[in-house]
């Protein structure tokens, strides 16, 4: 009995040494970079670092934009997610699309649109000249806090859309039958049973708004707001570099980090109500009178204006525009950009297949390697399952830009050894890091939706393992399976933290040409790529979406 | 609290859910909405409530408009000051017991007394110790009765109870059928309750209206609504009929195997037979009608049997 545990184990312990060597090592090389000198434990470099003013200034900087971005996601997506879930507007179930582009536009590209409109002599003063002045505005603090909540609004909202879908109406009815009117319900019922989720929502936005790198590297840098993913990024790549710093301020952000997620799973925990109940739940709509209904038409319409029409319009007109001397004028349109884009400008199209070859391969290889982890986990009886699956799903936990700083410092340690250093190579192994809990997560949805009996009558009517898992486990599996690869394929063809990081000399990828050419180049073949780049990336999700559709019906 | 409903009609989207109905619930007895699944006895009971929105039509409570879409009535929920016990119980999770039963009272800003009255209710259900503890710390059982609490704590003039069992298993269903109605009785109030149980209907209920696609098929006592059904919906769905022929039928316990006077004699083959412990369960065929009996013997399938049935016992739809 023993020894046939044992090898069915085996494929799980090789998985976990491969991911320990992936994924442990250069989040273990951190810590040690940032207190390890010459082989030996020294904290000051460590303390030294943190009790620099300029860091400390910077950390207080972090955390407020991060508190700052949650509340103004909230206000923004509050209103919504009710109007969305308990009222007639759920029955609209474009917006669900709609409201997910803000979320799917890449940061960095979203920032360079607002940057372009709201600029000195920037497109709304050339509509609107009144305008005049509205960068001294915008240009600020809070410019970056509206930019960036504006992004992830989308992920606020879905949290609390669900989990206003998930409060049973009776327990609102139960309450107006018992006298309480619609402001006594909202405070003693409905907000205090969201509470937990909102929290859930508000660290998950802290977090991310603390991980993210594109918006406070172009909008951020403008007004000179350091936080720490520009710093990590500062000190690893521009001279004098130095990578101590880097580590020892990856280590304070991924202990943040970790904090907050236990503070989750805490509240998750203790304060998650189990509100689904089978029988008699039903939802009924919050009536609305004409002028409620217009003011919630309008607001709709404001955020995605703001969210998604001032971006794109920026994006997209600028990359039409043929001299922007003379700005938004007739005449002065063209379509010459895209067309250098294949043609003569050679560092384009070859970002272009760069970002195509990166995508495949690492959404290809992350498929593959998370598939087998999940069969693996789920075959095994052994305590090392759980080791395995939290370290498979590690990444996503971590901020990108940490973890990429790991791998190369682990990669550069090495080197003699295994020369993977500078070479495409790093690319693909890094993006298979980051993105691997993609898969990971699909994978093991799809198998939460198939009953463990299935496998069970496949053995019963004689099937040996192989062809169990070819005839009915990888068939019920597969539509995880190539989500997953989809999901990777489109953040992996977009990706820039990693890219600008980790990249050989000399090699572009879509993100970093479409950053060189904003600050440096032309802005307008910059836009021209960035819209290639969503039209990419939609196109693909399009895809995607009808083939799962496709899929339901039958 | 009588209550009274004039020509109340409700559509949702093209179906029309509630056709034109009328009826007076007395003050002082439980009466039940009995029907299938999608007969409209839940919307009526919702309407009654103000939690849903009649069309058309008026509803008053005794002298009270709550509703009237001639005079632009409509008197919201929490107006209304009845007590409700929902299907899914809907107890608050994030309240105690006792908040849960206090929120009525801590609504209406009646806090006089409130500890007493809480504390009352709650003696009344059983659950004396149970008011610290969370709706997710009790049974399923315990939870009914929270509910049921909660809807006397505020002493309305009426409770209106949604299925209120239908979450219970078979065994506690049966045992909280009882205490209800003795609660009900002892308390002295107008009771509307919603079931699809006819049994539970029968052993409960003061008057039933039974329902069927948007209307009162019939309105009376539970024996009469069982020995003289109005219509062939009501004596298919209220109780077991064996039927003569189109238009006439009899309750299966009224026919008997012995002759007795002024008894007709109907002749019938036993098609299965199946033990239910005190007796058998026979199914025959009458003039290839099919008919239960329960029979104290048993029967082999195959035989034939004499029914003797008084005149009397036979109802015409």
């Amino acid at each position: 009995m023993k020894q046939t545990n044992r090898k069915a184990n085996l494929p799980l312990l090789l998985l976990a040494v491969v991911l320990i060597f992936l994924i442990v090592c250069p989040v273990g090389m951190i810590f040690a970079k940032a207190v390890m000198q010459n082989g030996r434990l020294d904290f000051s470099p460590a303390v030294q670092t943190l009790l620099n003013p300029e860091n400390a200034h910077m950390i207080g900087n972090s955390l407020l934009l991060g508190v700052l971005v949650v509340l103004l996601s909230t206000l923004i997506a509050a209103p919504l997610a009710y109007l969305f879930s308990r009222t007639k507007f759920a029955r609209y179930r474009v917006f669900d699309i709609l409201f997910m582009i803000p979320f799917m536009t890449p940061p960095y590209i979203a920032s360079m649109g607002w940057i372009l409109f709201m600029q000195k002599k920037g497109l709304l003063q050339q509509l609107i000249p009144a305008a005049a002045g509205c960068e001294k505005i915008f240009f600020t603090l809070g410019g970056l806090v509206l930019v960036m909540s504006l992004h992830v609004f989308p992920f606020m909202l879905t949290m609390l859309k669900n989990a206003m879908l998930n409060i049973p109406s009776s327990l609102e009815e139960a309450g107006a039958v018992f006298g309480a009117g619609f402001s006594a319900r909202m405070r003693k019922i409905f907000l205090p049973l969201l509470s937990g989720n909102y929290a859930i929502g508000a660290l998950l936005v802290f977090v991310k708004t603390l991980s993210e790198y594109g918006t406070p590297s172009t909008l951020g840098k403008r007004i000179g707001f350091e936080v720490f993913t520009t710093e990590i990024h500062r000190h690893a790549t521009v001279a004098p570099i130095d990578f101590g710093s880097s580590a020892t301020l990856s280590s304070v952000l991924v202990g943040i980090c970790l904090c907050m997620w236990m503070l989750q799973n805490y509240i998750t925990t203790r304060k998650s109500y189990n509100l689904v109940s089978g029988k008699g739940a039903r939802r009924v709509e919050q009536s609305m009178g004409k002028g409620a209904t217009v003011a919630a038409w309008a607001y709709t319409v404001l955020v995605l204006l703001i969210a998604v029409g001032v971006p794109y319009f920026s994006v997209i007109s600028t990359s039409l525009i043929n001299l922007r001397g003379y700005g938004l004028a007739p005449g002065n349109f063209t379509i010459a950009h895209y067309v250098e884009l294949f043609t003569e400008n050679e560092k384009g199209l070859s970002a272009l297949k760069n970002s195509v070859f990166l995508a495949v391969t690492s959404a290809t290889i992350c498929a593959v390697l998370g598939t087998l982890l999940v069969l693996a986990v789920r075959k095994s009886h052994s305590k090392l399952r759980k080791v395995v699956e939290a370290i498979g799903l590690l990444p996503e936990m971590l901020p990108g830009i940490v973890l990429v700083i790991g791998i190369m410092l682990f990669w550069n340690q090495i080197y003699n050894i295994l020369p993977l250093y500078n070479t495409m190579g790093i690319m693909v192994l890094a993006y298979v890091v980051l993105f691997l809990p993609y898969t990971v997560q699909y994978v093991t949805s799809s198998f939460t939706q198939i009953s463990d009996s299935l496998m069970a009558a496949g053995q019963v009517f004689g099937g040996s393992p192989v062809y169990i898992l070819r005839r009915i486990t990888l068939p019920l599996i597969r539509q995880g399976i190539a989500t997953g690869w989809m999901m990777t394929f489109i953040i992996a063809f977009r990706e820039l933290v990693t890219a600008s990081l980790i990249a050989p000399p000399n090699t572009l990828v879509v993100s970093t040409f479409i950053v060189r050419e904003f600050e440096q180049g032309s802005v307008s073949v910059g836009m021209a790529m960035a819209v290639l780049c969503v039209l990419f990336s939609t196109t693909a999700l399009l895809i995607l979406n009808t083939v799962i559709d496709h899929r339901k019906v039958h | 609290m009588e209550i009274k409903l004039v020509h109340v009609t409700k559509s949702f989207g093209a179906k029309q859910v509630i056709q034109p109905t009328s009826f007076v619930i007395q003050s002082g007895s439980l009466t039940t909405l009995l029907g299938p699944s999608g007969c409209g006895k839940t919307t009526l009971l919702r309407m009654i409530a103000g939690l849903e929105t009649p069309d058309s039509g008026e509803i008053w409570f005794e002298n009270r408009c709550v509703f009237s879409s001639e005079k632009k009535i409509n008197i919201p929920p929490e107006k209304r000051g009845l007590g409700f016990v929902f299907q899914d119980f809907a107890l608050w999770p994030h309240m105690t017991v006792f908040e849960n039963v206090a929120f009525g009272l801590r609504a209406a800003g009646k806090t006089d007394k409130l500890d007493e009255k809480v504390k009352n209710a709650l003696h009344a259900v059983q659950l004396d110790d149970f008011a610290q503890r969370y709706p997710h710390q009790l049974s399923g059982g315990q939870q009914q009765r929270v509910a049921f609490a909660r809807a006397i704590v505020i002493e309305p003039a009426c409770i209106l109870f949604d299925e209120p069992l239908s979450a219970l298993d078979a065994l506690l269903r049966e045992e909280m059928r009882s205490e209800l109605r003795t609660l009900i009785t002892k308390l002295g109030i107008t009771g509307v309750f919603v079931t699809h149980d006819q049994i539970e209907a029968m052993s409960m209920s003061d008057a039933i209206a039974v329902c069927h696609a948007g209307k009162i098929e019939q309105y009376d006592t539970p024996e009469k609504i069982y020995s003289h059904p109005a219509t062939e919906f009501v004596a298919r769905f209220v109780g077991s009929s064996n039927w003569l022929d189109q238009n006439h039928l009899f309750r299966p316990e009224q026919a008997q195997t012995v002759p007795t006077e002024q008894a007709e004699k109907y002749d019938a083959d036993v098609t299965a037979v199946q033990f239910l412990g005190s007796s058998y369960q026979l199914q025959l065929n009458h003039n290839g009608q099919d008919w239960t009996y329960i029979s104290p013997r048993r029967v082999s399938v195959g035989e034939k049997i004499s029914l003797y049935l008084p005149r009397s016992a036979i109802v015409a739809v």
